[in-house]
């Protein structure tokens, strides 16, 4: 996997010490010319010196992110050089660049070259002992680019798993919020049922008191027996169409924590059942009549209440 | 961060406004209380059942007849003493003041202000005298003198103890001169309402509570400010004995919880990456087991559950496994009953939908206490995985309690226990009185404020922040109000106590949250590892941490 490479700066010899019976780098009139190996198939070797030339080019034309083979082309100037070379080299060093190339540049490059080239030979190395030490260089080398690459893989699938995850949440929070609604309506409905569906005259008798138990099987407060007040006219309630639940939402609450606050104009419920006005009736309404169920829920809510009373006077 | 539902804080306290109760406590430490007038005695529960797995703690007992007046200390369970409390204040010092001069100084001659610490019939026991917090300063009582002026010591260079997030807080948000003055006192006489419930001088907090309300009127403002109005309503709170009593949530409420909740997930990265990151580390942990079983100590309406259920789905459908199940045994407080049933409805039909299988179950914490998890089902062949949020252990009151019930959670030896950590726990300074309790989450709630404001800058939603302060936050800080009296040590202390040990979350997990914040595009917000928790931090502070462990 590691077939002959090119010496490294710690581990250069000298151009005319390079193993595997390549040719000199450099010819009688030194021009640099391309080393190619003797493998089967020839592929340039990027000897220090070729590489310190490419480096130079790359640094005249502005850096490694700024320089195009191209333009790296001409710079160089080296006769036999590729567009094809000089592509992949550049993206080698630009990966080299990112984690710190200093240490083992070409090694590194070298390496992560064969890995990359097409049609990379991948019959085993036949390392010499004096290769050691490149070698785990380009271990080294190699095993950073697979961490990056399994890096930005993992971020891709966490993403994706995020956005899978959100979506379930969006979606459960939805159906939580409809199952809810549905229930408290039913809840209502169930009051208004149980109180025999007559027009309400606000007599507190015929509310169950106490620990409400509706026919659903849980527990209410004990207040709600009330909230079935039932006009048989079946008034409605014009202002509260508008109305969006959440504006009822702070009276509401503050109805809750002061339920004497709230006064019921025109209602047929007498002053003992304004507790009734707690949290259930007054959101319920709007809910009601946005489901646009059939009740006739008459409670006549002082519609200007519904802004006015707030714990905190705003 | 579990769906608190806004009604029920889940706390274990009650008032008992007699003092038969007193009697009946089986702690070591309160004594027989004399015929106190303001008998607020906050105790478990559970303190009525003898066979209890874990020992009733008797906390901040506050009606204990006031012998040496730092006897306190024993009535909630140190851990560690630390100097700042320990040191005993100069008493001899304050003999020589003049309780005149004193008294007109603190401005508690209004007539407006009934509450003045008149010597009570009913508690001849009570000091007089107002004690100074324990300062770091004696030197500052040491020349006592009858024109010895309060009004310096409530400034806030003269103040002894030092308010570490706090000062920065308070400069930080508040450069103008204006709300200087003014906002130190105001979080300094919070303090020092704080301070009263250490020392036991129910009426001199009475009485700063009083002057606070007329300043802290509502929730506007700056973060500080707000969270400064619900502590304050707090204190209130703890102090009349009332909002104790849990409440069954009507259903309206839960759907306004559920809205409120939606909104919140949607303004603040908080609500999301907790739940994300607890399901990613079950996830872990559990290895894709197609047979798993959460005992979660903090359902809140199990929203959390939704993203979950995907994943297994997705995971068993790409390994051709069959029906997995999850079981789910949710540990709720005896108020529950709206939401058990929507939970179970709900979860059940998104399973369906799923094609997996679920099971809910609930086990009401009073059973748990007594029985511990021979109250919790288990199966056969199922990974089990426990979630464990502050609120448990807060109800558990105590030292002794937490490594109890750490024990017994080892003992059914769960793949993982996962600690979810949203109340600022991770970060705070060790509770060492109810005061430094207090400062504590004031400090993390006034962060998580200014998160939310800065939120609601970039993404709007302005005009939910008002409800996600009172739905969401305001029982929080209530029952961190309440439980703030408890001296435990800290968590980790407790777990590595117990035997466990943290397990590092992936890197996945990592790059989840951070990716959850290059959504949300909130400057200030940053995810962390820290001590093997993934934590979501608002400048620097813990928002959120999530920790895995292992048995």
């Amino acid at each position: 996997m590691y077939p002959r490479l090119i010496h490294s700066h710690e581990g250069m010899v000298g151009q005319e010490d390079m193993q595997g019976g390549s040719n000199h780098g450099h010819n009688n009139n030194g021009d640099p010319c391309l080393v190619l190996t003797a493998d089967p198939k020839p592929r340039l070797r990027w000897t220090q010196d070729l590489h310190e030339r490419f480096v130079d080019a790359v640094t005249q034309l502005g850096g490694a992110s700024k320089a195009t083979p191209k333009a790296i082309m001409r710079t160089m100037n080296v006769k036999g050089l590729t567009l094809f070379h000089l592509k992949s080299h550049l993206q080698k060093y630009r990966l080299g660049k990112q984690s710190g190339k200093d240490m083992i540049e070409g090694c590194k490059d070298a390496g992560s070259y064969l890995l990359e080239s097409p049609g990379t030979d991948n019959s085993s190395p036949k390392l010499p002992a004096s290769d050691t030490n490149e070698s785990h260089e380009i271990k080294e080398a190699l095993r950073r680019q697979m961490e990056v690459q399994s890096e930005l893989h993992l971020q891709v699938e966490a993403e994706k798993h995020l956005q899978i995850r959100q979506d379930a949440e969006q979606r459960y929070m939805a159906m939580l919020e409809r199952a809810c609604k549905m229930l408290a309506d039913q809840f209502i409905g169930a009051t208004v049922i149980d109180t025999d569906n007559q027009k309400f005259q606000g007599h507190g008798s015929k509310a169950p008191r106490g620990p409400f138990v509706d026919t659903l099987g849980f527990y209410s407060l004990p207040s709600t027996g009330t909230t079935g007040a039932v006009h048989a006219s079946g008034e409605e309630l014009p202002n509260l169409h508008s109305q969006r639940a959440d504006c009822s939402t702070e009276s509401c609450l503050t109805s809750h924590e002061s339920p004497g606050g709230l006064t019921l104009e025109g209602s047929p419920i007498s002053g003992a059942n304004k507790r009734m006005l707690s949290l259930e009736s007054m959101a319920a309404t709007p809910l009601i009549w946005s489901e646009a169920t059939m009740r006739s829920q008459g409670i006549n809510v002082a519609q200007g209440n519904l802004h006015g009373i707030t714990r905190y006077g705003m | 961060m579990r769906v608190p539902v806004s009604s029920s804080p889940q706390a274990s306290l009650k008032p008992s406004l007699s003092n038969n109760n007193n009697n009946t406590n089986t702690t070591t430490t309160t004594s027989t209380s004399t015929n106190t007038n303001l008998n607020i005695s906050l105790q478990s529960p559970s303190l009525i059942n003898p066979s209890l797995c874990y020992e009733p703690t008797s906390v901040l007992d506050l009606c204990r007849s006031p012998s040496p007046p730092r006897d306190h200390s024993a009535v909630i369970e140190s851990v560690s003493k630390p100097p700042e409390d320990s040191a005993e204040v100069d008493e001899h010092a304050f003999h020589s003041l003049d309780w005149d001069s004193i008294m007109k100084d603190l401005d508690l001659h209004d007539t407006s202000l009934k509450s003045i610490p008149q010597p009570n019939p009913c508690e001849p026991q009570v000091p007089i005298l107002p004690e100074f917090p324990p300062s770091h300063d004696p030197a500052l009582f040491d020349h006592a003198s009858a024109d010895f002026n309060l009004s310096d010591i409530y400034s806030n260079q003269n103040l002894g103890y030092s308010v570490n997030g706090l000062d920065h807080l308070v400069y930080e948000f508040n450069p103008n001169s204006n709300w200087s003055s003014n906002g130190f006192d105001l979080i300094d006489l919070l303090i020092r309402a704080a301070d009263c419930f250490d020392s036991n001088q129910l009426h001199l907090a009475q009485a700063i509570l009083d002057r606070l309300n007329q300043r802290l009127r509502s929730p506007v403002g700056k973060p500080l400010q707000r969270a400064a109005f619900y502590f304050k309503e707090a204190l209130q709170s703890l102090l009349s004995g009332s909002n104790h009593t849990p409440r069954v949530s009507s259903l309206l409420e839960i759907v306004q919880s559920i809205k409120t909740f939606k909104a919140f997930s949607g303004i603040s990265p908080i609500p999301m990456f907790s739940i994300f990151t607890t399901n990613q580390a079950l996830l872990e942990a559990l290895h894709g087991s197609s047979f798993v079983h959460v005992i979660d100590f903090d359902i809140g309406l199990g929203i959390q559950y939704a993203s979950l259920m995907k994943e297994i789905a997705e995971k068993a459908e790409s390994c051709k496994i069959n029906l997995p199940l999850l079981r789910i045994t949710a540990l709720v407080p005896e108020e529950y009953a709206a939401e058990c049933k929507l939970i179970r409805e709900n979860l059940n039909q998104f399973a369906l939908e799923l094609r997996i299988r679920v099971q809910v179950e609930f086990v009401p914490l009073r059973t748990f206490e007594t029985m511990s998890f021979k109250a919790v089902k288990f199966m056969d062949g199922e990974k089990s995985a426990v979630l464990l949020s502050p609120s448990i252990f807060r109800r558990l009151g105590s030292t002794n309690n937490m490594a109890a019930f750490l024990s017994d959670v080892r003992r059914i030896s769960p793949s993982v226990v996962v600690f979810v950590d949203g109340e600022g726990w991770t970060e705070a300074s060790a509770t060492t009185s109810f005061r430094r309790g207090v400062v504590n989450s004031l400090e993390f709630y006034s962060m998580m404020l200014e998160s939310l404001d800065a939120s609601t800058a970039v993404g709007g939603g302005g005009d939910w922040v008002k409800r996600i302060e009172l739905l969401l936050l305001r029982p929080q800080i209530m029952a961190a109000v309440e439980g703030a009296g408890r001296m435990v040590s800290p968590w980790r202390e407790v777990f590595y106590g117990a035997g466990m040990r943290p397990v590092q979350l992936s890197q996945f997990a990592d790059f989840q949250a951070e990716c959850l914040l290059a959504k949300v595009q909130i400057r200030g917000f940053q995810v962390a590892k820290r001590h093997a928790e993934l934590v979501l931090c608002w400048h620097e502070r813990a928002m959120v941490a999530t920790s895995a462990w292992r048995c």
